[in-house]
This record gives C-alpha cells, structure tokens and sequence, in this order.
C-alpha cells in the first residue's frame, strides 16, 4: 500500500466515522425524533418578553417584509417588541424605519455603521426583555415558530439558547434547489448535535437567547465575520446549553449564483476555521465532552477529507489530461484504448476505497432524506439530492481550499458578501 | 448514552463496516479472476482446436483452416491488465499473465504456419513491454500499436511483459535477440528496439499490407469477367 492509498483509508476511515456517529445518534433517539413530526403547538404559561432585533445596512428594500414577519408571529402582542437598528446605511433604510417611529411594538434606533454584531449589540443594550432574538433583514419567520421556540425554553430552564431549522425560500435556479438539499441535511446535522449537547452555530436568523446568556458570557464580538459561531463557542465554554428546535422554521434567500454562494462559503469556512483556532483549548477535553470530542474534530475532518480528497481528485485529472495528451500526439485521432460499448460487470470499480465511498454517499444521502423530512419537506427522494452532490462536488472544494490557504497564508478575513 | 461507552461502540461499527467492505471487494475479486481463468480455459481450448484441425487438414484446402482465438482473447487481455491495475492479490494474475503469454506463443506460431502452407500474407508483431513504472516508452508504444492496429485490423499483434517470470517469454527473446532496451518489436521477422512511432511503424510493415493491390487486382477482374461474356 502506497502512502496516498494509506492517507486516503485514513481519510474514509474518519468521514464513515463522523457519519456513523450521526446515524447512531438519529437512531439512538428515534422515538425522539419520530414525536417531534407530530408534536403539538405548546400552551404557553406566563409567555417570557421577547424582543427580535433586526439589524440593517442597506436594506430599504427588505426591511418591511422582515418586520412584518415579525409582528405577524403567533405570540402574544404586548410580549413581543421589534427593535430595529440601522447601521449607518447609506440608502434609504433609515427613511424606511422612520415609518414605524410611533408604532407600539417596533422601536427604531439609528447608529454609525460598525458590523452587524455591533447593530445587535446595541438592540441587546436597548432592551429588557427575558428572551432576545435577532432576523437578518433577508429571512422570514413562520408564524408559529416563535412560539416553538420559547417551547423549549419553557421546558428546558437550563436551556441558554435555542436555534430554528433554516430552509431555503423560494428556490428559483439549480443552484438554490442544491443548497436546500444541503440546508436539509443541515437540519438533520444540527438535530443530532444538539442531542449531543454540542452546537457550534447559532444562527443568525432567529437564534433565541436568554438575557442571562449575555451577561454570563458577553455580548456578540468581532469574529471572522461569524461572529453566531464565535458566540456558541463561547457558549459551550461556559457550559451554557444550546438546543435545536427543529419545527421551528426560518426562510432565508440563498445565493442565486456561484460567485456569491463562492464568497458566503468562503466567510463561513474561514470563520470555522479561525474560531476553531480561537478557542482550540475546548478540543479533547473532557469536561466539554461531545462539543470537544465530536463537532470541532468533525468539523476539522470534513476539510481535511474534502481538501485532500479533491487534491487526489485533481492530480488524477491533470494524469489523465496528459495521458490524453500524450496519446493524440503519439496516434492522432486513432488514439485506440478499449472502448466498452457492452455493459460488463467485470469492470465496475468494486475497490475496498470504492465501497466505501459508496457508503459514505449512502449515509450522506439518508442525512438529506432525513433533514427533508424533519422540515416537512416532502418525502425527501427529490432531484435535489442529486444537485447537491454534483454541484457540491465540484464548487465546494475550491472555498474550502481558498478557506485553508488564507489560513496559511495568514490572509485577511473574507468579505461579507 | 453518556461518556465514550459511544465513540468506542461507533468505533466497533466503523471498523466492521471497513472490513465488510474488504471481505466483499475481496469476494468479488475472486469472481473476477475465476471469470478471467474461465476465459483463458476457453481460450486454450479454441487454440488447442485450431492446432488440431490444421494438423486434421493438412491436405485440405486452405480455406477449411483457421485460426482465430476465441472472440473473448483481446477482452481477456484487457481483464488481466485492468486486474494488475486494480486488485490487490497478483500472485493469481501473474500465473494467468503467464497462461495467456504461452496461449498467445502457441497462436504465432499456428498462425506462422498456416501462412506459410496457405501462402497468406498475414502480418505479426510480438511486442515486448515493461510495467510502466520503469518504461514510459512502453506506454507510449502502446498508443501506437493500438493506433496501427485500428488502420490494419488484419495484423495480429501479441504483447508481452517481457520481465515476466516466464521460460515461453524467456525463450522468444532469446530467439529474436531482444535487447534491454525496452520497448522492443519483431515485426515480421525483424527486430526492432525503443519506441516507433505510428509513421515510423507503418514504414516496417511489408508493403503489401500498406499498399495492397486491391485497385488493379479489382480492374483485372472486371475485364476479364466483361471478355468472358
């Protein structure tokens, strides 16, 4: 066995155990799971204050649809208030906000621009309600999902923060149909850790935290630009628990092209990156159990395989271009080779390293199905599945390599977008 | 499931689902080399035929005799090659490489044999080659074989590996005094040593291959079927 042949069992070997834990985790607590399909809207007693903070930068155009989806919650009015931030945009979204300035439920505040954590930083400082929230000017919010959400809140009192299940809304093009396959999976990945224990995320669309969060472990930081990441890091340090309220549902616009999806990826990537190195003192340590022996070196893993796998990938096609090469310089165009036109199934690749790639689909593909289905998506056996590995196959090694080359080369953080 | 009861049962799993995985690629490998040994049995039965009805029919006429190796032969070939490529026992693939060196061995000489009493023009190149490892000409030389073999579908063209733990092997390089230098070709009696070119290729083959007389030999005809009338 060569070195590469022994790198990339190693690799499988890591990728089939990352999902193998996820599959015994689904199972584990399938009962669990199965309930939540059928899990009835909660009775609320005494329903905590909550209030959504909406941060914007230029966002004249969108602004109104966010807000509306806010006051439009199935919550109770006088427990539930809009604080929206401008931050300094350089459009009308100021003129905009201005027209909820007498409206009961919305508070409107205006500051210098400063990140968007600082625009939520600010809402946290301007608010006194029990349960803080906030919505990107581009998600909307299913009517019923804040009451989910302070759901868990209510039976979980030790319970810090709770995030939505994201779906991606509208898809238009073959790119968008691939990332909510991928947003499905996300479901179902999220689930699984938060049944762990161990959440690294908290979105930024329509996160929830208890106030307390914020004077136990500090307000939103500058971080990579993920700045929803950093926090749970933070979180989980503090042992603060982080649950995933998976009927809790959140639209969100997905890149409608490559270019932008390129620069979404590459922020989040890098921003996983970095954060990781932060706070690489939680990795194996005990006392932070599945947050530190799972999510941080599964994350690590998932590069690293990606990376290296379309590493061999690309060395591959650039031995076979010039073997291309070669043969037409050398025959012309009667270059020969055996051309199977009958189907023989002497041929087929039944390679230990092809088997278990074979799996590895396979359970890539059931984390899919089974997202799909927790966000009521529909069976889950769609075409979508199909575009999200094609295109994902091909484009997300390039973010990930750009991700770990800016990492080595010490470069600048991402933009936003 | 609390502490690492989990990560140890999940790494069990793992485990197991790495040499399941082995078992059956091992498994099915068998099958492919039982199905290549089968051929190559077919095969040694279609030459062992071909060399009794040619000594059955040596006063017959020529065209009762041939000497085709089964259809399957060039697909064996390919069988065996893309088993070096790709399984990981050759110990079994070597001694079917082996077969099949003495199989092809066995065809040259029925098929020199058959073209001497029949005076047929039929054209032969033993090609001698070495993993390409070491001999990146050879895969070259490949491109171009396949490539001459695509123009002239007639030539019969026998490859082998020449380090080859094989005495059959050993004796044809003696033989046609086959240098080190690799790759190496015996085109109709002659050799030739290092890479040829496809052009370089066609000027070794005898002419009556390259520039069969098919035009005047077809004009004749037609003239002496249109005088008979």
């Amino acid at each position: 066995m060569t070195i590469p042949e022994f790198l990339t069992y190693i690799v499988i070997f890591l990728a089939v155990y990352v999902q193998v834990f996820l599959l015994f985790t689904y199972f584990e607590h399938f009962k669990e799971i199965k309930a939540l399909k059928r899990e009835p809207l909660p009775d609320l007693v005494n329903p905590p204050k909550v209030a959504i903070i909406v941060p914007c930068w230029n966002e004249e155009k969108t602004v109104h649809g966010t807000i509306a989806s806010i006051l439009a919650l199935d919550y109770p009015a006088d427990r539930l208030e809009v604080i929206a931030v401008d931050d300094g945009s350089t459009d009308n979204t100021w003129q905009e906000l201005l027209k909820y300035e007498n409206h009961d439920r919305v508070r409107i505040f205006h500051k210098e621009n400063g990140g968007k954590h600082t625009a939520i930083n600010f809402g946290i400082d301007n608010t006194d309600a029990d349960i803080i929230g906030g919505l990107d000017a581009d998600s909307f919010v299913a009517p019923d999902a804040l009451r989910r959400m302070i759901g868990v809140f209510q039976a979980h009192p030790k319970t810090m923060a709770v995030t939505p299940s994201l779906i991606v809304d509208e898809p238009k093009n073959l790119l968008q149909f691939a990332q909510r396959a991928e947003y499905n999976m996300s479901t179902y990945n999220k689930k699984m850790l938060s049944l762990l224990g161990a959440i690294h995320v908290t979105p930024g669309p329509f996160s929830l935290f208890r106030k307390e969060t914020f004077q136990q472990v500090g307000k939103f930081r500058k971080a990579h630009n993920t700045e929803d990441q950093e926090l749970a890091y933070r979180m989980q340090e503090h042992h603060l628990p982080i649950e995933h309220c998976v009927n809790a549902y959140v639209y969100t616009r997905s890149p409608n092209t490559v270019k932008k999806l390129y620069v979404q990826r590459l922020r989040w990537i890098y921003g996983f990156i970095q954060n990781t190195i932060d706070y690489r003192r939680l990795v194996f340590k005990k006392e932070y159990m599945n947050f530190s022996f799972f999510t941080l070196p599964s994350g690590i893993i998932s590069i690293i395989a990606v990376v290296y796998l379309s590493l061999v990938f690309a060395y591959d096609a650039v031995l076979f271009i010039v073997k291309k090469i070669t043969q037409y310089s050398i025959a012309g165009f009667h270059h020969g080779g055996t051309i199977h036109l009958h189907f023989d199934w002497f041929y087929i690749n039944t390679q230990t390293v092809s088997l278990l790639t074979i799996f590895l689909y396979a359970l890539l593909i059931f984390s899919i199905v089974a997202g799909t289905r927790l966000n009521k998506q529909g069976n889950g056996l769609n075409w979508h599945i199909i575009a999200y590995i094609l295109i994902y196959s091909v484009i997300a090694p390039f973010w990930l390599l750009k991700a770990v080359w800016n990492t080595i080369a010490r470069r600048g953080q991402p933009a936003w977008r | 499931m609390k502490g690492f009861r989990k990560y140890f049962i999940v790494l069990i799993i793992t485990i197991s689902v790495f040499i399941a995985a082995w078992l059956f690629s091992v498994y099915i490998n068998d099958r492919k080399l039982a199905e290549i040994k089968e051929a190559q049995n077919q095969a040694t039965v279609d030459v062992l035929s071909s060399e009794t009805q040619f000594d059955l029919l040596q006063e017959a006429s020529c065209q009762d005799t041939s000497n085709y190796l089964s259809s399957e032969i060039s697909d064996l070939a390919d069988k065996i090659t893309y088993g070096e490529q790709n399984f990981g026992d050759q110990t079994q693939l070597a001694l079917l490489k082996q077969q099949y060196s003495v199989l092809e061995v066995k065809d040259f000489l029925l098929t020199k044999r058959i073209a001497e009493r029949c005076k047929q023009n039929t054209v032969t190149i033993l090609y001698f080659y070495a993993n390409k490892d070491i001999c990146q000409d050879c895969v070259n030389q490949g491109y171009a074989l396949d490539a001459l073999r695509q123009q002239y579908p007639s030539i019969r063209l026998y490859s082998f590996d020449a380090h080859l733990d094989s005495s059959t092997i050993r004796a044809l390089l003696s033989i046609y005094k086959i240098p080190s230098t690799l790759p190496s070709l015996v085109i109709d009696g002659k050799t030739y040593s290092g890479f040829m070119s496809v052009d370089a290729l066609k000027k070794a083959l005898p002419t009556t291959l390259t520039n069969p007389p098919k035009a005047a030999t077809a004009t004749t005809a037609v003239k002496k079927a249109a005088t008979s009338k």
